[in-house]
Formats: C-alpha cells, structure tokens, sequence
C-alpha cells in the first residue's frame, strides 16, 4: 500500500483542531462560566474568545515562521537542544494524561447515562482500542475523520437543540454587567482553558502543505468552536436559570433531558447527544494519543510514530484509573492539565515567539 | 503461522463479540409508567427491624396487551416498603422478574403525608434530581391523601395510568385550573426561590381529577390552593392560555372565554415599600348571552363595558390570591424575587437578606385589559 500519508491541507487542520477542542468540557462548560460569571457567562465568553483568538496568532505565527519544522526543530533553533527536548517531552506527558482524562471522564458520562452494569475499565479500553487503530493510521486517516464528524456533530447537536428554543427565558441573563470587572478578567482562565487543544496545532502544523493559510484557518477554528460554546451555554443557561445551572454536573446533557417533542414518539433524545458525544470525544482522544506517539517518536528519532502506540496503552489505561471518583478525576484536571495546558498554550507560544523575535533582530544588527 | 492468525481472530471474536453487560431484552423490561411514593407509616405492622420509611407502587403497562397481541392484565401494579426509594425498587426486581426501566416514566404521585415531611420528601426530591433516567419533563403531582389510592384506581377509559395522567396534564392548555407545573419547574423554583406549586391529584373510585396545586415551601407541602387560586396564580405567572369566566350585567349572566392572555410582572421599590405589579392582558369570546336579547352583543360599547367588568373580576380574583399567598404561606409564589434580582439588582441587594420577610408585605397593584373580540355567530 503506497501511503502518503502524512501531508493535511489547512483546512483539515482547523478541521482537527475543532474536534479537539470540544470534548469532555463541553458538558459542564455552561455550569462552570454560570459559576464564574452568573448571568454575565455570555460576556465571559466573548472576553474568552477574544484571548483566544491573540493566542492563535501567536501560534501561528511560529508555525509559519518555521514552515514545516517539527515542534522539537524549531525549539531546539529557538531555545537550544536540550530544552527543546525537555519541551517535546513535557508535551508527550501532557498528551498522555490528557488522553487518560477524556477517556476516564468519557467512560464516566457513558455509565452515568448508558451503560448502567458494564464495568468502566471495559468502556476505556474497547475507546481506547478504536482509538489505537486510527492513531496508527497517521496523520490523514485522522484528519478525514475529523473533516467527517465535525459537521455531523454541530448539524445534530444544533438540530436537537431547537425542540428547547419555546421554553427558554432570555431574563435569566439579567441583570447585564453587575458582575465586577475584575472578577469577569480573573475568571477568564475558564472560558481560555475550554479552549485547550489548540496548542496542537504546535505539533501538527509539520504535516501542513499550505503553510500560509494555517493563520486564516486557526481563527475560523476559534470561531467555529466560540459559536459552539456561546450556543451551548446561553441556550442551557436561558433553560435553566443560574442557579440550576451551577446545581447539574452536566448541564449540557441536563438539558437535552428537558426535551419533549409533542406528541411524538421520540423520548430521551440525551441518548442521542451522548452518542455524538462520544464521537466528538473520540476524535479529541486521538488527537492527544497521537501527538503523545509523534513527540515520543521526535525526541528518540525515529522514523515512525505507529510503534509507540501500543505501548502508550497502559500508561494510559493506568492514569486514567487512578482517580477513585469524578470529583477526584477532576480535581486532578484541575491540578495538572491546567498547569500544562497554560503552559503550553500560553507561555510557551508567547515565549518562544518572544526569543525567536529577539534572535532576528540581533542577527539584523550583526 | 496462517492458522494461528485465524485461531486468534476467532478467540478474539467470542471473547469480545458476545458481551454485553447491559442487554435486556424489551420482554424483559417493565417500562414503569407511573411511580407513586408514600410514607411508610403503619407502625403496627413494623417488624423488629424498624426501617421502612417509604411505600413505594410502581405501575406498568403490559405491552403485549397495548400492542394487541398479548392477553391479561393490561397493567400491573406493585407495592413495596423500604428505607429508601432504591432499595425498594431493587427489591421489587426480584420480584417482577423484569427490570424496571424509567426512561418511559410520566408522572410521580406524591403522598400528602410523605409531602408534608421534610426529610423525605427532600429525600424523593434528591433521588428524582439525581436520577439520569428521569427526564425534567415528567410531571410531580402531590395526591389528596396516598398516591397508592391512586395507582389503583382503575380508569374506564385510558389503561395506561401514565399516559392518561399525561394525557390529563395537556389540558392545562384548555384550563388553569390544573397547575401547569411540570418537574424541571418545580426544580428550579425550589433551586431558586424554595418555593413552588404542584398539581394536586384527587381519586375516587374509578377516576381520578387533577386540579387545584399543592404549595411547596422549604422542601415541603404547607397547603393546598383551590382550583380558582390556582387560576389566579396562573395568571400571575403568565402561564393561562385560555380561561373561562362570567360576568353578571344586568341580570344576564354572560359566559366569557377569556384567551391570549399574557401577564407582565414588575417588581420595584415606591416610597420605601416593595410593589409587585401584574399587567395582565388579554381577549375575551363571548360564549353564551341570554336567548332573544337583541342588539346588545353587538355593540361596541356594550362590550367594551364588558370587558371592562371581566378585567375587575380578574384584578379582584388576582388581588384576594395574592393576599392570601402573602398572609396564609408566606411564599413568594410568583418569583417576585427572582424578578426583582435580575430587573432591579439594587432594591434586591437591599432586601435579599430577609426576603422571606419582606415578601407577606408587599403590595399589590394590577391592571387588567379585556378586549371583547368576538360575540358569537348570533346578533
């Protein structure tokens, strides 16, 4: 078989990178912006989106600075060698825990709501063995899969959503602005943090042929998953109050449980949601085992990455079991993922940025 | 080296192809329809044990017989205590045979003692809430004495008592007289103000009426409101698709269906005092004059004169429930809280600490307008 697989137009990068950011957050993103914000969460969003939208500029500024380099080649002309693989190393860590967050709270979402007796540890594995087999497939099978199921989630998702529109209760955003400033600027890190995943646009942007549009295409990538989170938590909050919002793990789901199509024969359209759900946490899944497989395989210099999939597979499985419960399993995102995700997305493309502008600049003056 | 290849293959298959933990076959499942909780209180019966707290009735239809095909019963009911909700649903498992599945539940009846406890009925409020099975749509209705009166109440008409009960809540659109309060209601009400209403349901032998509301205050039942007030507050709370009401002029009672109607509430702060302010609005059918009175229907005046006597009829009603919301509950029913929180944050962070308090002495003001539309296809 002739594979040539490893070169994605810029389009299926946004197309990746989109899936990637929505994943298991989604699902409590309404309740932890109601928390932060109380009825002002819509602004917090839009404060959000626009950060976000700095950091896509910054990322893709390095990517294209350094057209088709691989994350530990460009830090390493950046920074030098051994911090440039220091870097790739802490992104391979931070793609495997991640991997093992999606799949843990995945599996949790799919007992709480689907599957009652089947024991968690056989969800994670039967996801995380479909997983292995697109990630050993590279870098295109993963962005075709991506370009297949972004629509697909949106356009279902969207069309579900509309039963709700005759009950929701726009008064639930008021008052407008009473929330302090400052308070909406230090509960930022909510809405930034939703957004991570699209600092694997560091590690994928290698495989772009049309390095000039990767920056166009990171910001309708901003702006397709902003929609989709603007949709989501105005329509669950205008549903259920702030309140209730911040009372329901999931308030997402909840919402979709409110649903009650008239007359028709068609219940419980959450079993729905989750199953496209599922997709979405999927494509997020892969996107972080193979980043976890392609920085391992740059930092020991080897040719392919698909040999260190299989063995990822127990590190995997192992973190994502350590949490005893949800709470702890988030209290655990919360401790490391953030730490990492800050890092990697806003520090690290900042700083790099930063020392790659200086270097030029004294280069022009020698 | 071929052979061990499909030697593992077809391993692999048994092993990972035929598992399924979570199979029922649908034969197998007893798709509960109706749920009515009681609190469990004959306490001569108790055994030395001491813990059943809860009389649970579960009721489900025999799908072979609503399909047509099967023959029995066409509905099974079953009754069991315990200490709590899911114990005695488990223990009911071993004795259906089946396994009960709640994704298809319309309503849970709620026994007025069990109500009127606040423990349990927080209890039932928590395990409902928490249930992923439960949807926000199904209906919570507080029963006139105990839900199992209910359960078994055998109706001549629709055999599913889920369904029917469902069927009967529909008809909120053709009167408010049924508190138009469904589940995801009650919740948020109780989240945000701890206050709200049910359905009241009430049985006889082989019907059952659902009608009036039960008032629920800090997690539990403190009164029921009667058909007419619960009419009212529909109207305060903008929930009245279309009503009916008479209006005596001169010696004719004259029949009014009152329909469009929508209701504004404002609530602010005038000269130190809280003042909750209903702007109802709305149309009016005549539905019945007097045989042989020429003329009078269909003059402009005449009923614009009439409107006017419904709107004071409605202003009044609306004013007596709100006093009486006010001096027998103390509940802030309306949500005149929750509105002045998000119209008027700064009058709210004044009075939020006491609002309980403040609540029983706000006043009242309300504005009615009746438009006259129609008057019937007689002159």
């Amino acid at each position: 078989m002739g594979r040539n697989n490893d070169r994605i137009s810029s389009v299926q990068l946004a197309m990746i990178l989109s899936v990637s950011i929505i994943g298991v957050g989604i699902l409590s993103l309404p309740r932890s912006v109601a928390e932060a914000a109380g009825p002002d969460a819509w602004i917090l969003v839009l404060m959000g989106t626009l950060m976000i939208l700095i950091i896509a500029l910054v990322i893709s500024k390095i990517v294209t600075k350094f057209q088709q380099k691989t994350m530990i080649e460009f830090s390493e002309i950046i920074v030098g060698k051994p911090i440039g693989i220091l870097i790739t190393i802490g992104f391979s860590i931070y793609g495997i825990i991640f991997a093992a967050v999606e799949a843990r709270l995945c599996a949790e979402v799919i007992k709480e709501y689907l599957l009652f007796n089947t024991p968690t540890e056989v969800i994670m594995v039967t996801l995380l063995l479909v997983s292995v087999y697109l990630v050993r497939s590279g870098i295109e099978p993963i962005a075709r899969m991506a370009q297949i199921i972004f629509p697909i989630v949106t356009i279902i998702a969207i069309l579900l959503i509309i039963p709700v529109l005759p009950e929701i209760d726009w008064t639930h955003f008021l008052p407008v602005l009473k929330t302090p400033i400052l308070k909406l600027i230090k509960s930022l890190p909510v809405v930034i943090l939703s957004f991570i995943g699209i600092e694997l646009a560091l590690v994928f942007s290698t495989f772009v042929i049309d390095t000039k549009n990767i920056k166009k295409n990171m910001y309708i990538t901003v702006g397709l998953v902003a929609m989709v989170y603007f949709f989501i938590v105005s329509i669950t909050i205008a549903r259920f109050g702030i309140q209730e919002t911040i009372h329901i793990t999931w308030p997402t789901l909840e919402l979709f449980k409110t649903v009650d199509i008239p007359g028709a024969f068609v219940e419980n359209i959450e079993i729905f949601v989750i199953a496209i759900w599922i997709l979405s946490v999927f494509m997020t899944l892969v996107s972080w085992y193979f980043s976890a497989s392609l920085t391992i395989s740059w930092v020991l210099k080897v040719k392919e990455q698909k040999y260190f999939v299989l063995p990822l597979i127990p590190i995997i499985y192992y973190l994502a079991l350590l949490p005893d419960n949800l709470a702890q399993a988030m209290d655990y995102v919360d401790r490391f993922v953030n730490y990492f995700g800050i890092f990697y997305m806003i520090v690290l493309p900042i700083v790099l940025l930063g020392i790659s502008a200086i270097r030029k600049g004294g280069r022009k003056g020698a | 080296m071929r052979k061990l290849k499909l030697l593992i293959i077809s391993v692999m298959s048994i092993v990972i192809i035929t598992g399924c933990w979570d199979k029922v076959e649908i034969d197998k499942r007893a798709f509960v329809a109706l749920i009515g909780i009681d609190k469990f209180e004959n306490n001569a019966d108790q055994k030395k044990d001491k813990k059943n707290r809860y009389t649970v009735t579960i009721a489900y239809p025999n799908t072979g017989v609503i399909a047509g095909k099967g023959q029995g019963e066409p509905k099974f009911i079953y009754t069991s205590t315990g200490e709590n909700f899911s114990d005695i649903i488990n223990g009911l498992n071993t004795r259906l045979g089946k396994t009960t599945f709640f994704r298809h539940t319309k309503a849970i009846i709620l026994g007025e003692k069990l109500a009127k406890d606040e423990k349990l009925f927080r209890e039932v409020l928590d395990v409902i809430e928490r249930s992923p099975e439960l949807g926000r749509k199904i209906h919570l209705i507080i029963a006139k004495g105990e839900a199992k009166e209910i359960l078994d109440t055998s109706t001549k008409d629709e055999t599913v008592l889920g369904l029917f009960i469902r069927e009967l809540m529909e008809q909120t659109r053709k009167t408010p007289r049924i508190a138009d309060a469904d589940l995801g209601y009650i919740l948020r009400s109780l989240h945000e103000s701890h206050t709200a209403i049910t359905p009241k349901i009430v049985s006889s032998k082989d019907e059952f009426k659902i009608a009036g509301a039960a008032v629920l205050k800090d997690f539990k039942m403190i009164g029921w409101l009667g058909e007419l007030e619960t009419k009212d507050l529909m109207f305060m709370q903008d929930k009245i698709k279309s009503s009916e009401m008479n209006v005596v002029k001169d010696d004719i009672i004259i029949a009014l269906r009152i329909t469009d109607v929508s209701t504004k509430m404002r609530v602010y702060e005038e000269e130190g005092e809280i003042v909750t302010h209903f702007d109802v609005d709305g149309e009016a059918n005549i539905q019945q004059h007097l045989f042989e009175v020429r003329d009078q229907p269909l003059d402009h005046e005449y009923l614009e004169k009439i409107g006017n006597l419904a709107a004071g009829n409605i202003k009044e009603e609306i004013k007596t429930t709100y006093k009486k919301i006010q001096d027998d509950y103390q509940a802030d029913l309306v949500q005149a809280g929750e509105s002045l929180r998000k119209h008027e944050p700064d009058t709210w962070d004044k009075v939020k600490e006491n609002w309980d308090e403040i609540f029983p002495t706000t006043k009242v003001k309300v504005d009615v307008k009746i438009k006259v539309r129609r008057a019937g296809v007689t002159k």
